[in-house]
């Protein structure tokens, strides 16, 4: 496990999959020597929380429920708005951009159409289910947090059509059954006419993308929504 | 086919304690666990897997009295050693010293649990007839209701149709399954336009 005092520096070297990690938190290259504790302090971070955001993306194994329960929600709810506009601005145009030079790379190769045609299916649901998400259930997750806080001087906004946080839980398989699909079309069923190393590269991609989800989606389901089931139970018993 | 694990050895200690460490795990054998002490008093039944445990000194009794009876096929064999052996520790999935840990024997326990179990690999990326029907009725839109009627099978029959072509394909969505269909020609394009199907 990774500790406050270690350097940064030496982090990255360890496991380099964490360097999107660290800039959702707006940390940058360049730190120098300097340890996790010093740059979460230079750039106002809840250093507890950035290194069990780091742990658990390094480790699948590893995910301090306990740990992360304590954490405020908006702490939680802003690493996730973050980790989406990572999706969004980075992994979904940076998948298309390698899906089309590898068809690119095998011209008249018109089974890689049926490949394109998949991805954007998984592109549209993946972007309706972060959308759903920033538009809703974000908001109603923050609203809820302030209501709770503030006790009578926040006002619940009914303009969100999720009742309870549960009403969405159960969202994440379909997203993630398409990515894994998608991997296995191009490893076992598509007959290789194309740049191999354009396709491993996409294949990469893809792994990376799929890891990144997996930690999101936890992150999601065992810590945001149970929270916020935990505040719907103080402010609403029925 | 049931599997049964047999711990055959003169010290009751080892076996018990054997026995205790196995109930605790996540092997769940429940009833399928038994000690013996004497080979000679197992009654073995066909049709049934065998895991034997067994020290070297009642493993020729074991051999002389019962499995020269039996089929190999259905049969694993794991050697328990209680004495240390000087420097020379075997690592394989066939012994258990007594100095290993819990994990260590149960996942040798479950190794040969396996081991029994139909080979799975053989037959993936194969469907069957009835499958690749299947799997062609579902890539055209059909719902698992439709295609039992088409088909005049059950609906449950065609849900697990469904789920063996998945686990076979690594294929879950539908979409995923008509771009499968269309690679292998299991669907015709020239009739059907792609936009409609995926």
């Amino acid at each position: 496990m990774y500790k406050l005092s270690q350097k940064l520096a030496d982090i990255i070297h360890h496991d380099h999959q964490l360097l999107p990690v660290i800039n959702r938190f707006g940390v940058r290259l360049g730190f120098g020597d300097q340890s996790v504790e010093d740059i979460c302090i230079a750039h106002n971070i809840n250093a507890e929380f950035f290194i069990e955001i780091m742990n658990t993306y390094h480790d699948p194994d590893y995910f301090p429920r306990e740990r992360f329960l304590d954490f405020p929600l908006p702490l939680i709810v802003d690493y996730l708005k973050k980790t989406h506009h990572y999706y969004y601005t980075w992994y979904i145009p940076e998948i298309e951009k390698q899906l089309n030079e590898l068809i690119a790379s095998a011209p008249g190769e018109s089974n890689l159409s049926l490949l394109t045609k998949f991805y954007l299916k998984f592109k549209q649901e993946l972007h309706e289910h972060l959308q759903y998400e920033d538009k809703f259930t974000f908001p109603y997750a923050l609203n809820l947090h302030d209501l709770f806080v503030q006790g009578s001087n926040a006002k619940r906004t009914e303009s969100t059509p999720v009742k309870s946080i549960a009403d969405y839980e159960e969202e994440h398989s379909d997203v993630d059954s398409k990515l894994l699909d998608l991997k296995n079309i191009i490893i076992k069923y598509l007959q290789a006419g194309y740049d191999d190393n354009k396709c491993n590269t996409l294949l990469t991609t893809l792994f990376n993308f799929e890891d990144d989800l997996r930690d999101h989606a936890r992150i999601e389901d065992k810590i945001m929504v149970p929270k916020v089931l935990q505040i719907e139970k103080l402010l609403f018993p029925s | 086919m049931n599997t049964r694990v047999l711990i055959i050895h003169q010290s009751a200690i080892i076996a018990e304690g054997l026995q205790k460490l196995m109930q605790n795990s996540s092997l769940q054998l429940h009833d399928h666990l038994r000690i013996y002490m004497d080979p000679s008093e197992i009654n073995l039944h066909p049709a049934t897997n065998y895991i034997f445990i067994t020290s070297d000194l009642l493993f020729q009794k074991l051999y002389n009295t019962q499995l020269i009876h039996l089929n190999m096929a259905n049969y694993r064999f794991i050697k328990l050693i209680s004495e240390a052996q000087d420097g020379n520790k075997f690592t394989g999935n066939e012994s258990i010293h007594l100095d290993e840990t819990q994990n260590q024997i149960v996942d040798k326990i479950r190794f040969a649990v396996n081991s029994f179990l139909p080979e799975k690999t053989s037959v993936i990326g194969t469907l069957t007839e009835r499958e690749t029907e299947i799997l062609k009725l579902v890539s055209l839109g059909n719902a698992s209701k439709e295609i039992a009627d088409k088909l005049n099978i059950s609906t449950h029959t065609v849900i697990t149709h469904r789920k063996n072509i998945t686990e076979k394909l690594g294929i879950k969505s539908i979409s995923g399954l008509t771009v499968y269909a269309i690679l292998n020609k299991i669907i015709d394009t020239n009739e059907l336009s792609i936009d409609d199907l995926i």
